[in-house]
């Protein structure tokens, strides 16, 4: 398991901003919340994980930064900046310029997000031609490589498959070798391995960390696998129902979790939590985001809830250079420590 | 996928021998006897029994059936007992008229159908999607012979448009006035099926998670639409548009008898009105073997057009 640290992320300009981001859809049933207030960064050569339960909001967060939310969505942000270039003031073609050659995205369900009936080779085909221009034959070439590049066997064969005739890994793989065609400056991985067996995942893992590093390449990692955030991150943002509750590095995250929800995530990892931190599993459900409770989103399933969380939401606080927590009582050890 | 192509013909073929068999076995219970018929009111009995013996009338049911059979395999479909025409014959004149109003219908009702659909699904709720509904249900509840009516009413009060009969061919402007009014009749059926499936596969599709990668690769939104929405949502429809070819092919027989046109729809229910009875059969099994091959002739284009189909089996 790899954990190193890495200089604090601030210091260079990040590739891609976003302050106070929110996202809400329109239902039968009222405005769903779905993501409220985030703010994150991520610079070149960076990994940040993304990490929270089913339901959290990260696939919403990362068809936001994309600009591929359905209709129903209404997003606010007071900022929001790729490469310094302000999105929002983008045409749509210029934001199509952006999508698929600067900023790609790997989704989480390889089952469904290829079409069905175009040949994988063809579908890369599209890719490349949509940013470059050159010849249809030239750019099959390239499609194969890139299959190739992904390790796929035999690539030229798989060229021609269809994307029922594929396995789920190597469906992944062809959506991989497509994201990363154009040499994207940004990746967003949704989930990339959720869908796959471990060994396949593990695989699945290096072939992002190698390509990633090889382009120089910013990444947002989703995963709800606490492991696999150890395994990649460099940073690591933890949402819960639509908020960012904790950000740091993946060291400081995994040496001296601050929330008690991050806590809880670790919980599920017995080997981490062998290290000082305390066990424990989280208990209940995501609270309907229509139904939030008042005051600390968390207090219903929180073991170090008070009377204060129950009516005062705790903000964000930064606790140190790269650390932001919204928790009443972080430092959380040491609150520990004096209660106990 | 010869396999299943192979299974399809076979059963195909045991389906067109049970209709073979029920046109043969419906028409036995019509009350009118052709022989009578034949021999007109001055016949005498001898004479009447002697015609009978003639078309093989006296034989056991099975017998009948089993010499139909022979008759229509080699081609022979008998004489109409009216003029003593070839049925074979009246319906190879009759065959080029309808599949020429089929098609004339087809042509406009089809593009148009789908052009509404497209429109409607990238604006629901929208005028056209409200027109679009509306036109669905209006279809299948407006009967074709009604509107077929309504538009002769309209022809012969503005005299705009002749309304008996087949013109000149199409390239002429007498072909073209003739063809106007009962291909529009007939095409109306298909536009509220064809319409409503598109709208509905197309704004699912427009949500799959594969048209939302094309998105992120950068795609403009008509490209998006038409070249990936539309690619796996056209595939229902396709299977629709054939199975509307039944209901063309009803409507046909009744669009073509209002405006006389001279197909096989006009050639069969006259002569079921006049009591024609080979020539009623003829008709009768040649449009059920239509319909059964468009049927397997559509489950081959849709094979063709969704590479997911051929790997069941
Ligand atoms: N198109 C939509 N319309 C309405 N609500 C939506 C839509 N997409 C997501 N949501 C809601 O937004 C919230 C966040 O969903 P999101 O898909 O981002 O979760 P997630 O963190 O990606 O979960 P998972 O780990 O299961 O992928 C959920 O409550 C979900 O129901
Ligand atoms: S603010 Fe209170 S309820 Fe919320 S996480 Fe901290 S201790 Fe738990
Ligand atoms: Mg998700």
């Amino acid at each position: 398991m790899k954990m190193q640290s890495l200089p604090a992320p601030q210091t260079t300009a990040p590739l891609l901003r976003v302050d106070n981001l929110s996202v809400s859809f329109r239902t039968d049933h009222g405005p769903l919340p779905a993501l409220q207030g985030v703010s994150l960064g991520v610079s070149p050569g960076e990994t940040l994980a993304v990490v929270g339960e089913s339901g959290s909001g990260k696939s919403v967060l990362s068809l936001a930064l994309m600009n591929l939310l359905p209709p129903t969505a209404t997003m606010t942000a007071d900022h929001l900046s790729f490469d310094g270039r302000d999105l929002a003031s983008l045409g749509q073609r210029d934001k199509r310029a952006l999508r698929g050659r600067d900023m790609a995205m790997i989704f989480q369900e390889p089952a469904t997000a290829l079409n069905p009936v175009q040949r994988i080779g063809d579908q890369l085909v599209e890719a490349i031609l949509l940013h470059d221009d050159m010849p249809r034959v030239r750019a099959h070439t390239r499609a194969v490589e890139a299959l190739a590049a992904t390790g796929i066997p035999s690539p030229d064969v798989r060229a021609r498959a269809y994307p029922h005739q594929l396995s789920g890994g190597m469906r992944q793989r062809a959506l991989i070798a497509m994201a990363l065609i154009h040499r994207p400056r940004l990746l967003i991985a949704d989930e990339p391995t959720t869908a796959l067996d471990v060994t396949v995942q593990a695989q699945i893992l290096d072939l992002i960390r190698d390509l990633a590093r090889e382009v120089g390449t910013a990444t947002i990692f989703i995963t709800h696998d606490m492991g696999v955030v150890a395994e990649m991150a460099d940073r690591v943002a933890v949402l819960y129902a639509g908020r960012m509750v904790e950000m740091a590095s993946a060291a400081d995250l995994f040496d001296s979790p601050e929330h008690p929800y991050t806590l809880g995530l670790l919980g599920s990892m017995p080997q981490l939590s062998q290290r000082g931190a305390p066990m424990l599993p989280i208990t209940g459900t995501v609270p309907d985001p229509r139904h939030m409770p008042p005051g600390c989103h968390f207090h219903t399933r929180c073991p170090f809830a008070n009377g204060t969380c129950e009516t005062v939401r705790p903000q964000l606080r930064r606790l140190g250079p790269a650390r932001l927590t919204a928790c009443h009582y972080a430092p959380l050890l040491e609150t520990l420590g004096a209660r106990t | 996928m010869m396999v299943r192509l192979l299974r399809r013909a076979a059963v195909s073929l045991v389906v067109l021998t049970g209709v073979l068999l029920i046109g043969f076995l419906m028409l036995q219970v019509i009350p009118a006897d052709p022989a009578v018929a034949i021999a007109g009111p001055q016949g005498t009995e001898a004479e009447i029994e002697a015609i009978r013996r003639h078309l093989g009338l006296d034989q056991p049911l099975i017998v009948q059936f089993l010499y139909y059979l022979q008759r229509v395999l080699s081609g022979d479909m008998g004489h109409s007992v009216i003029n003593n025409a070839s049925v074979s014959a009246e319906l190879l004149r009759a065959i080029g008229p309808t599949v020429e109003l089929m098609c004339a219908a087809m042509l406009w009702a089809v593009p148009t159908a789908l052009a509404l659909g497209i429109l409607a699904a990238l604006r629901r709720g929208g005028i056209i999607d409200r027109m679009v509904m509306t036109l669905a249900v209006m279809g299948v509840s407006i009967p074709v012979f009604w509107v077929g009516l309504l538009m002769i009413q309209f022809a012969v009060r503005t005299r705009a448009f002749p309304i008996q009969g087949r013109g000149g061919p199409l390239w002429t402007l007498d072909g073209l006035s003739h063809i106007a009014l009962p291909a529009t009749a007939l095409g109306l059926i298909l536009i509220g099926p064809i319409a409503r499936m598109t709208r509905t596969t197309l704004s699912d599709a427009l949500h799959a998670d594969h048209v939302r990668t094309a998105r992120a690769k950068g795609a403009s939104e008509t490209r998006v639409v038409l070249n990936h929405a539309l690619r796996t949502a056209i595939l229902p429809v396709i299977t629709l548009i054939g199975l509307q070819i039944g209901s063309l092919m009803g409507g046909a027989v009744v669009t073509e008898t209002i405006f006389s046109w001279p197909g096989v729809g006009r050639l069969a229910v006259g002569a079921i009105i006049a009591g024609d009875y080979p020539m009623a059969q003829g008709a009768i099994i040649f449009l059920a073997s239509a319909f059964i091959i468009v049927n397997v002739a559509v489950d081959l284009l849709n094979e063709l057009a969704d590479p997911r189909l051929g790997a069941r089996t």
